[in-house]
């Protein structure tokens, strides 16, 4: 098993790694190459209450990040290089701010003005997410989008998600309408207001049985 | 020139002995770790070096993350508003919102696990600031408290 524990505790593996890890009650005790940051990341994941899964996407490439988020703390399994992962345990409060850096939410001067509330495919994201690269760059090039994302959270009772694309005239997030799905232009405020609630209200929700959801069930 | 704005009636309001800054805290907290609150304080006139600005913010702030910056406009003046978080000396994570204009600069601060509950309130805040010729003060909010 190939898990490397670089200066200052840093752990990187790979997910299937970390899968068997997760799996083994006995590994925390009789690890050989032990790290406080290890231990610490299979104590939080084995009670955590909610699981989330954060895809970014660009034309060329694309990332799956995973959390686990427990009531005070939270293991991020961020992955930065070739499917690696680097292990980072960390207070569930700095929640927010991992994931408004993994979006890129910062000032930026918008480029154009698209319309409120453009139309698009419900299954837009898929396109953008597809980890065909063939398909996953026809959308890009097809929506003119820099960007996309999906933040899935699962929970005991249901699993919610929420989505967004970055492009030219800065960030937006898929909503369902009656009909149809758009994307509507959103404001960084907006998008943070939207981060800060998922390590509590989105987390919440699911643990109550599903009625109607803004998004997506 | 003074200015006004409403907060809600059952915040307290400190004024400080230099009578340049005005904090105005709500009382008491849910978590007891912090209180939610707006600080005015009123400093020459609102720098225009907004790089200069946010590297002594990156430098005085730990963590200190920006999240938007963007024109902000107040009684025919135009000045910056600015969203950011950082973290305490405490590891507990703030959101600040700051609004600048003219001498003044009104600084909402809240635990960012707390700010959607406090954003529309931090709107409606602001939406009563004003910049006048004469007079001056903070005034209870005759409404809701939140």
């Amino acid at each position: 098993m190939a898990i490397r524990i670089l200066d200052g505790d840093v752990v990187r593996m790979r997910l299937a790694e970390w899968d068997t890890l997760l799996a083994d009650p006995e590994y925390t005790a009789s690890a050989p190459d032990k790290s406080q940051s290890l231990t610490k990341a299979l104590e939080i994941a084995r009670r955590h209450s909610a699981k989330i899964i954060l895809e970014v996407a660009e034309r060329d490439r694309i990332s799956r990040h995973h959390g686990w988020i427990a009531a005070s703390d939270t293991l991020l399994l961020m992955e930065v290089d070739d499917c690696e992962y680097q292990v980072i345990p960390t207070s569930t409060d700095l929640v927010p701010a991992a994931l408004a850096d993994l979006l890129e939410v910062y000032p930026r001067k918008p480029s154009s003005t698209r319309p409120n509330g453009e139309s698009v495919p419900a299954d837009i994201l898929e396109d953008l997410l597809a980890q065909n690269a063939t398909r996953r760059g026809a959308a890009f090039e097809r929506h003119r989008l820099d960007r996309a994302w999906r933040l899935s959270a699962h929970g005991p009772m249901r699993a919610r998600a929420i989505g967004g694309v970055l492009g030219p005239n800065g960030h937006a997030m898929l909503a369902a309408g009656d009909q149809s799905w758009s994307l509507v232009p959103v404001s960084n405020r907006q998008l943070w207001r939207t981060l800060t609630t998922v390590p509590t209200k989105l987390v919440a929700s699911l643990s109550r049985p599903a009625v109607t959801s803004p998004v997506s069930e | 020139m003074d200015t006004r704005l409403l907060v809600p009636d059952d915040w307290e309001v400190f004024e400080h002995a230099s009578g340049r800054i005005l904090a105005i805290a709500e009382r008491g907290s849910n978590s007891g770790l912090f209180r939610t609150n707006f600080a005015l304080t009123v400093d020459g006139a609102t720098s225009s070096d907004v790089v200069g600005d946010e590297q002594r913010f990156d430098e005085e702030f730990r963590a200190y993350q920006v999240i938007d910056l963007e024109p902000f406009e107040l009684d025919g003046g135009h000045g910056l508003h600015r969203l950011a978080q950082y973290v305490t000396a405490d590891a507990l994570p703030l959101t600040m919102e700051q609004w600048c204009i003219g001498p003044y600069t009104l600084t909402a601060t809240v635990e960012t696990l707390r700010y959607d509950d406090y954003a529309d309130l931090f709107e409606q805040v602001v939406n009563t600031w004003s910049l006048e010729p004469t007079g001056s003060g903070t005034d209870r909010n005759e409404g809701d408290g939140d």
